[in-house]
């Protein structure tokens, strides 16, 4: 008993401490918020304001906030292909803070990373992207999974990876899978991005595609989970969205900020750029300093 | 004549290799290799828990060359033309380029898109797309083994025999020594 109430209490002093930051983001189209703004809104735009104050776009990739304890930030998806009437599609959010001199940090298997995926009505491709998602996994699991492409382990965090990724409705109406480790025509175009590298905490893997399983084999001490070193506080959210009539959606995100030195990092899984030829788009990065 | 020749000649007892210098070196290479690669493979199939430095893991490697001795033997008993030494180099052979065949498909994420077209059009589980796919990158080294010795060999049998057997066995040995 007394070790049951233990348990709970320590549960819940973790996730007190680690929910810095929360996520509010929705499918539901919230561009009416951004009416004000002068010129058309353009696709992965994004605006932030403090307390109440009127929306800004955000100006590089650095936004200094202050004392603030609450920052709002609107991100705009805007289908751009003129063939295409609309866009369903998902975005991954992953925020965290670097590890501050002086701080230790933890083993990558003690280190614990919050996985949410919020309620959606875009329930298309299957009956579990109807509910909601909260849970942790360790950096270890995380970054094997996500940074080598790893098949998930047949463990308690093996399996929550497994019940937060989801199928989602993209381009053309087709379903496709958060966790896809290939694109279908990029390797053939020498682009080896998938949707779960994607999710990946380390930027190369995300420019570049996963680690190698080949090298990390012939690696002494084998495959370091290098995507989550240096970071703290990982959260990592996945919401998916439908543009209007318009052929735009606005995605609202909400950060409650208890420490300095944070990213944002937004990648719409299904985004896409002309530069140098059609292809994925590069996620958007951003520092919070105060 | 070199090595690599009067191997894929793929010829009976009367025309055996010559266990020169050359033919030792490439065997010993093969069974490193072969090792080599299991170690490879099951660091792939464990998500990065095992690696080169795993010495248990490179004689855990051997076993599947034992296999591939026994089925050699079995394959030698039903005809007195087979040479079962050659015949043992071809079946380690055709382990190799299962691995091979294992280790690329897995790092180009080709592996995860059959396995995954075999879940949703086939309605395989996991543990059966693996088996499939398992099966098919065995095809692959039997098909090897088969290309290196039907064609030359005057008695077809017990080169079938072996194809089929190498097919069965890879794809199990994938199943239980790698992939579980």
């Amino acid at each position: 008993m007394k070790k049951a109430v233990l348990r709970v209490c320590s549960t819940l002093c973790f996730v007190a401490l680690s929910a810095y930051v929360s996520i509010a983001g929705a499918a539901e189209n919230s561009c009416s918020a951004l009416q004000q703004q002068l010129k058309p809104l353009e696709e992965r735009e994004l605006f932030y304001r403090l307390q109440g104050s009127a929306w800004q776009p955000v100006a590089g990739n650095v936004v200094s906030i202050g004392a603030v304890p609450t920052i709002e930030f609107m991100y705009v998806v805007r289908e751009w292909l003129a063939d295409e009437q609309e866009r369903y599609g998902a975005i991954v959010i992953k925020t965290g803070r670097q590890i501050l001199p002086g701080e230790e940090e933890p083993l990558p298997n003690r280190k614990r990373i919050e996985l949410e995926r919020l309620k959606s009505d875009l329930a298309e491709c299957q009956t579990k992207s109807l509910e909601s998602f909260q849970g942790y996994v360790s950096a270890q699991e995380y970054d094997r999974f996500h940074d080598y492409g790893y098949d998930a382990s047949d463990t308690d965090d093996g399996h929550r990876l497994t019940q937060f990724h989801v199928r989602y409705k993209g381009r053309k109406g087709k379903c496709d899978r958060s966790t896809d480790s290939t694109s279908p025509d990029s390797p053939l175009r020498w682009d080896w991005r998938s949707n779960r590298s994607q999710f990946s905490f380390d930027p190369k893997v995300v420019s570049g595609g996963f680690r190698s399983q080949i090298v990390a084999g012939l690696t002494w001490g084998g495959a370091k989970a290098e995507g989550s070193i240096g970071w703290a506080d990982q959260k990592v959210s996945i919401i998916k969205y439908h543009t209007d009539e318009q052929k735009v959606a606005c995605i609202p995100i909400v950060l409650k900020l208890k420490n300095s030195n944070l990213f944002l990092h937004i990648n719409d899984l299904e985004g896409l750029t002309t530069h140098p030829r059609l292809m994925r788009a590069n996620e958007l990065s951003l520092q919070i300093t105060r | 004549m070199s090595t690599t020749s009067d191997f894929s000649a793929g010829h009976v007892k009367a025309n055996g290799p010559r266990l020169g210098h050359g033919y030792l070196t490439f065997k010993t290479a093969l069974i490193l290799a072969a090792c080599g690669l299991f170690l490879i493979s099951r660091s792939i199939a464990t998500g990065g828990r095992v690696h080169i430095d795993d010495a248990a893991y490179w004689l855990l490697g051997t076993l599947p060359l034992i296999a591939q001795l026994g089925l050699a033997f079995l394959c030698g008993r039903s005809s007195p033309e087979v040479d079962k030494n050659r015949f043992a180099v071809g079946l380690i052979i055709a382990w190799v380029v299962t691995l091979v065949a294992f280790c690329v498909t897995k790092d180009l994420h080709a592996y995860e898109v059959i396995r995954s077209a075999l879940q949703g059009t086939g309605g395989a589980n996991y543990n059966l797309g693996n088996f499939i796919v398992g099966g098919l990158l065995s095809l692959i080294g039997a098909a090897v083994f088969l290309a290196i010795f039907f064609r030359r060999s005057a008695e077809k049998g017990p080169y079938f025999f072996a194809f089929v057997g190498s097919l069965l066995l890879n794809a199990v040995m994938l199943q239980l020594l790698v992939l579980q």
